[in-house]
């Protein structure tokens, strides 16, 4: 899924301005039904105040960095936005600031009041905005196939409204989202969905393509809401990089402290049984070797991964958590030669989570044999620190068999923004989950 | 009576002929009446005489039509000069020294090439030939024993060929400055030492991949690989040099160590500078060998769990060192 905030040059305007005019084109020619038109008409003619334009800006240069959409939420002037969008205002505050822009009026500065980095929501203070047009949260979810209005400022041209319908939840995400069929694009993130009557359904936040769009539900922002009422003060960038720090904490608590309990998720793959899809929010695959080419092994993996992750910073992505099984065997090499294609696939890296220098240390490892279902095994852990986020790293667990000359079986798990505690527990019940079955 | 010898030298300073003086005076240029007849177009057909003096010294004269005597120490032309154990001169072209027969000479050089085999001239070359198979066998079987995949003999072959040049070139380097510096080229020598040196390395290199596997090391070994790698080089360096250097053993020993200590060097700079780096994965030794179970000590997974406490304060580190 990516995420919906415009960074563009200014080269790409004439590809966005040449696909929106297919897209009203594309429109006209299917002919939509007239009362549908004039109730989107309606929709927009009594909401749009509501939605704003969020630019962030270099100070430096005063040159726009990204935009994104938001809308209010209450009479004091709370604007409601994606985190992702005004991410930069407290990772980098001393080099990025951002303005609220109404359709019609001047732009205003804004502050961050709160942040919910696991949702992917923000809310900002809108100075100096006067009476505002606000819109109320859904208090239920809509049916499924409900039409829905989404808003925002796409490709930074200019207000839109893009009808879609609702789909309910995703099934199988670990990030709770929506499924909206409506065409939302970059620059729209933050922007609200709402129905017919303005109340907000979701939060735009992501596209998988043409027509599949995905929105924070609403509960999530009521959640966050809720939060301010404890605040006496605007918080500090450094608080709210603190409160991240602890959102992703409780967060990796809350979905890897069971990981791995459960005995029934198992596979087997060559004379290993294996964890297999320990929640439902895993992704599983499978994939072997070719039969007719050169190579004088074979090999055949199984391997899982969450389908989603958090976005940190520009640099930075965490959250996933993925593990790859491989069973290897050959009849035409010897023990050496096999070992070499062993060795290698060992060595593989499988562990790749976007970030920076400045966002992580350098990994580091630590290795052993160890003797666990009857086998001896190589080990590996490796850590690497979150630079800006105490207490969080990403950690590596890699271990091959050792009991035969010409079979061979490695497993890879990879724990993206976890605490050092959590790494070490599903990295051991991982490993728990993970027997060796002779000739069975 | 004095008596002188003037020799003819090479550009490379070798004597390419000798004439004996006994009777003054004596003469050297083109002609044929000349006693020292030199056979350059640059050069006077009487050139320069020698003439013993009352007290017994030898003089030289420029006799010449033109080009005239250079001293090579000095790089002026003289007209005369009164000889003393050696002098080194020009006239025309031509390097002549003329030494008196009471020139000390140095204490003989130890011969590098050891004892000529004559009689059985056959030998050598055929055990060169033998070492040079092996060695493309050894290497060629390490190599093997990296591939996984189907192998022609068209790949073979073409790896062989490939071994072959860099062992040839590197030999012919040194068979070069052999034959210039040493008189010799010693090539077969030389293409032992080298072959010799490349099956070191290769038996290093799998010494230490097996030690690291067995010791367990987080990651690959490269520092004591260079050390080894170095220390190989500067053994087979001296074995090259003493087949070429007119230096002293010790001096050779102390080039060579230099050489080894400089590899040293570079492989540790360059491991430290590259220890800094940031990579997006984990650099961790994936080294895997096919040792039976039962020679290798292990731990229990708790163990390995618990020394990650250490592994936590190594990140750790890093991350404030990089705050501060």
């Amino acid at each position: 899924m990516a995420g919906l905030m415009t960074t563009r040059s200014p080269k790409q305007t004439g590809s966005v301005l040449q696909s929106c005019c297919t897209a009203i084109v594309l429109t006209w020619a299917l002919g939509v039904a007239p009362a549908v038109a004039q109730e989107t008409e309606e929709v927009y003619a009594r909401f749009a105040e509501a939605v704003v334009k969020i630019e962030v800006t270099e100070k430096t240069s005063g040159a726009k960095a990204l935009i994104g959409s938001g809308f209010f939420i209450d009479d004091s002037g709370v604007l409601a936005t994606n985190y992702h969008v005004i991410e930069r205002l407290i990772h980098k505050p001393e080099r990025y600031g951002a303005t609220w822009n109404p359709e019609e009026g001047e732009p205003g500065s804004v502050v961050v009041l709160a942040v919910d980095i696991v949702h992917d929501l923000a809310l900002v203070r809108a100075d100096e905005a006067g009476e505002v047009v606000t819109l109320p949260l859904a208090e239920e979810e809509p049916p499924r196939g409900r039409r829905l209005y989404a808003m925002g400022y796409p490709h930074d041209i200019s207000q839109t409204i893009v009808e879609g319908t609702f789909n309910g939840l995703l099934e199988n995400s670990l990030y709770e989202k929506i499924h909206f069929t409506g065409s939302i694009n970059p620059g729209m993130s933050g922007g609200p969905t709402i129905t017919e009557e303005g109340a907000v359904v979701g939060i735009n936040v992501a596209t998988a393509g043409e027509q599949v769009g995905f929105l924070v539900p609403s509960a999530k922002l009521a959640t966050l809401i809720s939060s301010l009422e404890a605040r006496t003060e605007d918080p500090t960038p450094e608080e709210l990089v603190a409160e991240t720090r602890q959102q992703i904490l409780d967060h990796q608590e809350a979905y890897l402290g069971d990981l791995f309990t459960d005995a029934d998720s198992q596979f087997d793959l060559g004379s290993f049984s294996v964890p297999t899809e320990p929640k439902p929010f895993f992704d599983c695959w499978g994939d072997a070797s070719e039969v007719d080419t050169d190579v004088l092994y074979s090999w055949k993996q199984h391997e899982c991964s969450t389908d989603d992750y958090l976005f940190i910073s520009g640099s930075h992505s965490s959250g996933v958590v993925k593990f790859r099984h491989r069973w290897l065997e050959s009849t035409e090499l010897g023990a050496f030669r096999f070992y070499s294609a062993y060795a290698s696939s060992f060595g593989q890296n499988y562990a790749w989570f976007r970030a920076s220098e400045k966002d992580v240390t350098g990994y580091r490892c630590t290795k052993e044999f160890i003797e666990h279902s009857e086998l001896k095994w190589d080990a590996v852990l490796c850590l690497r620190a979150y630079k800006n986020l105490s207490g969080l790293y990403d950690a590596v667990f890699k271990v091959a068999s050792l009991h035969d000359e010409l079979v061979g079986f490695e497993s890879s798990l990879v724990l993206g923004g976890v605490s050092f505690e959590t790494a070490q527990q599903v990295a051991r019940r991982y490993l728990e989950r993970i027997s060796w079955q002779p000739s069975s | 009576m004095a008596t002188l010898f003037v020799e003819i030298l090479t550009r490379r300073g070798q004597v390419a002929g000798r004439t004996r003086i006994e009777r003054f005076p004596a003469t050297v240029g083109r002609s044929y009446s000349s006693d020292v007849i030199v056979d350059d177009t640059f050069v006077s057909a009487n050139h320069l005489s020698l003439e013993e003096q009352e007290d017994g010294t030898i003089r030289l004269v420029d006799t010449s039509d033109a080009n005239g005597v250079i001293d090579t120490h000095s790089g002026h032309r003289i007209d005369s000069l009164t000889l003393d154990r050696e002098a080194l001169l020009q006239i025309g072209s031509t390097l002549l020294r003329v030494r008196s027969d009471d020139f000390g000479n140095e204490p003989p050089r130890p011969y590098p090439g050891g004892a000529k085999v004559t009689a059985r001239g056959w030998r050598q070359p055929a055990v060169t030939l033998l070492v040079l198979m092996a060695t493309l066998g050894i290497l060629r079987w390490s190599e093997f024993l990296a591939t996984t995949s189907v192998s022609t003999v068209a790949r073979h072959l073409e790896e062989m060929v490939g071994f072959v040049v860099v062992l040839l070139a590197w030999t012919g380097c040194w068979a070069f400055a052999s034959s210039a510096l040493a008189h010799e080229s010693f090539f077969g020598r030389h293409l032992r030492i080298a072959c010799v040196g490349s099956v070191v390395m290769t038996v290093w290199d799998a010494v230490v991949s097996y030690g690291a596997f067995f010791v367990t090391l987080d990651t690959h070994p490269t520092i004591t690989q260079t050390l080894g790698y170095a220390m190989i080089f500067a053994i087979f360096l001296y074995r090259h040099l003493s087949l070429v250097s007119r230096q002293s053993r010790r001096r050779r020993k102390l080039i060579a160590a230099g050489l080894g200590l400089l590899i040293v060097a570079g492989g540790v700079i360059s491991q430290v500078a590259s220890s800094d780096n940031f990579t997006w994965y984990p650099e961790h030794s994936a080294l895997l060998k096919p040792i039976p179970p039962r020679f290798l000590s292990a731990e229990t997974p708790d163990a390995l769990f618990e020394s990650a406490a250490e592994l936590r304060d190594r990140v750790d580190e890093l991350a404030a060192a990089d705050d501060d």
